[in-house]
């Protein structure tokens, strides 16, 4: 589905489904791009989930995914160059899943941590954070990203 | 509420659709199926609204079938509330499942919104449309 971009992140991504005739096991890594206009959020949001669930993860953690994942979406569309990919990437882990979104931007854009939105996000999911990349040498574009996680059992009520 | 002819009732992800009735006289209820999210926030909005021109003075919004809310979602729900407030009408809110309580209480709007368990109790927590003062005893 993708072909790689200046990647955010260090870690290597790999695409695709699990091993063959094992189906219950969720994918590790899976990315995914897609124009990033309103329907890529729900394309996220349902993916999120669905991975959560095959992993196993309880329904307080996969509604908090879902709601986490459509909210970091949401946010970086409306900084998306015209144009340009959301780009996902799911790794699943045994404890957590974690989810790194981003777009391109037109300049250093980034998000207003004091919305509504960002505690909503941040309250959903442990460890967020505002990662960008700023054009290097070879005239690579601005990239922002959020990196989030959520537990296998959800968030914590306070 | 009439179930959707077309399939099983849930719209399209991303969409909400919602039914307008009147419970009482000047108590609607508009029920919403569907994700709540940034993009169907106009259709919750205008069955609000639609209420509010028939003449109601509280409005129960019946979330029972709702799949997604999301965080725009909850920002509307507030919204309504104050509008509703200002306007001189009052917003209840009915749902118990997990997809409307988990965002509300993660985020303890569920101390801020009048959060009923189903559409009964809200409408016997909604205040009578013209009630008179109470005979002293």
């Amino acid at each position: 589905m993708a072909r790689p971009e200046p990647p955010v992140t260090n870690g290597p991504v790999t695409c695709g489904s699990g091993v063959p005739g094992d189906r219950f096991d969720p994918p590790e890594d899976v990315e995914v791009r897609v124009p990033a206009g309103p329907r890529a959020v729900i394309t996220m949001r349902t993916v999120a989930a669905d991975l959560a669930a095959r992993a196993e993860f309880t329904l307080d953690a996969v509604a908090d995914l879902r709601m986490a994942v459509d909210e970091a979406c949401s946010s970086l569309i409306t900084l998306a160059r015209p144009d340009t990919r959301l780009t996902c990437t799911f790794n699943v882990h045994e404890e957590h899943i974690t989810v790194t979104a981003s777009v391109l931007t037109t300049g250093a854009e980034r998000l207003d941590t004091d919305s509504f939105g960002w505690r909503v996000l941040t309250t959903l999911a442990s460890d967020v954070r505002m990662l960008s990349a700023t054009p290097g040498q070879d005239g690579d574009p601005f990239r922002l990203a959020l990196r989030l996680s959520v537990e296998r059992l959800g968030t914590p009520l306070s | 509420m009439h179930p959707d002819p077309h399939d099983d009732g849930v719209p399209e992800p991303g969409a909400a659709e919602v039914a307008v009735r009147e419970a009482a006289p000047g108590v609607h209820v508009v029920a919403v199926v569907g994700d709540v999210d940034a993009q169907s926030l106009g259709t919750v909005r205008l069955g609000v609204e639609r209420a509010l021109e028939a003449g109601a003075r509280a409005v129960v919004l019946d979330l029972t079938g709702v799949v997604l809310l999301a965080s725009a979602g909850m920002t509307l729900l507030l919204e309504l509330t104050d509008d509703l407030r200002l306007r001189g009408a009052e917003l209840l809110l009915a749902g118990s499942g997990r997809t409307v309580r988990r965002p509300l209480a993660v985020t303890g709007l569920d101390r801020a919104l009048a959060l009923h368990d189903d559409v009964p109790a809200a409408l016997a927590a909604a205040a009578p449309p013209a009630r008179h003062e109470s005979p002293q005893n």
